[in-house]
């Protein structure tokens, strides 16, 4: 996911045989009820300000 | 920290050797360690290093299991563990396997639970609540009456700690317990582990080749060399930082937390010109009757980085063998550079794209990192010359030119990695796709990487991954 995270342009979560999001990877990131549906972890980077309660900034 | 010295050894091992065959120059290699009462030990080593016949050799299944040779001593409690009767230690040492599937022998999971029960002589009337006891602790009630074999991966592995737990050891062994899972079950599975540890005070032994997320109650880290040696046993913070040296020169990950550089993202406002590569239209696939992909639609613009994630099995490698040709469409099609993929000649595709195998292994077919290279060139026809220049350059730019008549399969990790991406790439693809690429996890070969990659995207290649 961090590759994802870091490099990609565009992502696609595959779900229940289809395409669940399309779009820049930054903005499927808020999306927590899909990326729970999907079983998808959030990358190192936006996990880590999490654990140790930092917040960031998402708005890009 | 806790005080080493109010500790006392719940498992000491000394000296001790261990060789499926002959001890001259044996899988485990004269390793000394201590395991105390409530300690979260782990223990790190490459593949093969010998780490699950280590935990073998804990709970007294080997030598004798496999007829293989040991020498050194084990003591458990003080009591050497040669003398304790068959079946008895088991019970005070329990092992989670990295496959669960290979620990179940019955269909539900509440018989399953019931069989470990039986085995120990539980009386009848405590079998019940000690089965809903333990299918509490591990989150699991509403699953008593399923079958096992219908469960997620990481829900089996659960129920094989449960197996364990209904034993009550003193000691769990944990073999690469997360192998199999995805990365979500990996952390439910970690953080169930962690919520045991605080609330009874087991011994954990943990067998891992990447230490990340077991690191917040993990006390000790033991690191196996190739050699079967054991080279370090350490706090993590003190391996990690002091000793990191060590920790890579065995080809082993450097936990995140302790990497220094911090990864900053490389993908913002980048406007790139759109003009589609790849285009997907109304794709479906069923094997047999289960539908896999339905109705899929996606555009692969020139130049840009894509990725598709889902959990396992939700259908990613299948897509990527649509859009390599290699699986013919039930339903809808694909364009690749305006031309319908079923009208690629099969050779012709290979020149436009490039497709990289999740185990680079895999890839390979020859017997040098030169003529891996060069295969694709030769099969293509192009003159010696020409080939002789593009396999040194790629070798080159892949810094591989000094392990050119190495065997491919002789590399380090990230070496092979490497060449698998630069036998692609005697074309320069339009297109290169990626199967679940394993290189993101250690930052070098990471880096590396991806700066190869980024500049393929600035000649127009799309990625994918």
């Amino acid at each position: 996911m961090d590759l994802v995270d870091l490099y990609c342009d565009q992502v696609y979560v595959i779900n229940e045989q289809q395409v669940a999001y399309e779009g820049h990877p930054h903005q499927l990131w808020q999306q927590n009820a899909l990326l729970e549906r999907a079983r998808l972890r959030l990358p190192d980077r936006l996990r880590h300000g999490q654990e140790v309660g930092e917040t960031y900034d998402l708005v890009y | 920290m806790k005080e080493m010295t109010q500790l006392k050894p719940l498992i000491e091992v000394n000296q001790f050797s261990f060789d499926y065959e002959q001890l001259n120059e044996p899988l485990i290699s004269e390793v000394s360690f201590t395991i105390n009462k409530d300690e979260t030990v782990l223990l790190m080593g490459s593949s093969g290093s010998g780490k699950s016949t280590i935990s073998l050799c804990l709970n007294g299944l080997y030598p004798d299991a496999v007829e293989g040779v040991a020498s050194g001593d084990i003591f458990f409690k003080g009591i050497n563990i040669k003398d304790f009767e068959k079946g008895e230690l088991n019970q005070n040492v329990g092992i989670v396997f990295q496959d669960p599937e290979s620990q179940f022998c019955m269909i539900t999971v509440e018989n399953e639970l019931a069989f470990t029960l039986e085995n120990i002589e539980t009386p009848r009337e405590e079998i019940e609540p000690k089965i809903d006891q333990v299918l509490k602790t591990i989150g699991m009630v509403d699953y008593k009456y399923h079958n096992i074999h219908e469960l997620s991966g990481g829900q089996k592995q659960k129920v094989a700690l449960a197996s364990v737990l209904l034993l009550d050891p003193e000691l769990i062994i944990l073999d690469e317990p997360t192998a199999n899972l995805d990365p979500v079950s990996s952390i439910e599975f970690i953080n169930l582990i962690k919520g045991l540890k605080q609330e009874t005070q087991k011994s954990i032994f943990i067998i891992e080749h990447k230490a990340d997320d077991w690191l917040d109650f993990t006390d000790r880290v033991l690191v196996l060399n190739k050699q079967g040696q054991l080279i370090a046993n350490d706090t993590p913070r003190s391996l990690f930082t002091t000793n990191k040296p060590l920790v890579e020169n065995e080809g082993l990950f450097i936990p995140k937390t302790y990497q220094k550089q911090t990864l900053k993202p490389q993908n913002e406002g980048t406007s790139k010109p759109v003009e589609a590569n790849m285009v997907i239209n109304n794709l479906s696939f069923n094997r047999k009757k289960t539908m896999i992909l339905n109705n899929i639609n996606m555009t692969l613009n020139k130049g840009e980085m894509v990725a598709i994630v889902g959990e396992n099995g939700a259908g990613k490698s299948t897509l990527l063998q649509l859009m390599a040709g290699i699986l013919k469409p039930k339903k809808g099609n694909i364009t690749f550079l305006g031309e319908p993929m079923q009208k690629w000649k099969e050779q012709k595709l290979r020149q436009h794209m490039g497709f990289v195998f999740q185990n680079p292994e895999h890839q390979f077919i020859t017997d040098t990192a030169y003529d891996e290279v060069s295969f694709g060139m030769t099969l293509n026809g192009y003159s010696e010359d020409v080939i002789k220049e593009r396999t040194e350059q790629l070798l080159h730019n892949f810094q591989l030119s000094a392990h050119k008549w190495s065997n491919p399969f002789a590399l380090s990790g990230g070496q092979k990695r490497r060449l698998s991406v630069a036998t692609m790439l005697d074309e320069t693809p339009d297109l290169l796709l990626f199967d679940e690429p394993t290189f993101g996890q250690d930052a070098q070969t990471t880096n590396e990487l991806m700066s190869i990659v980024k500049d393929l995207q600035t000649k127009g290649t799309t990625i994918f991954l």
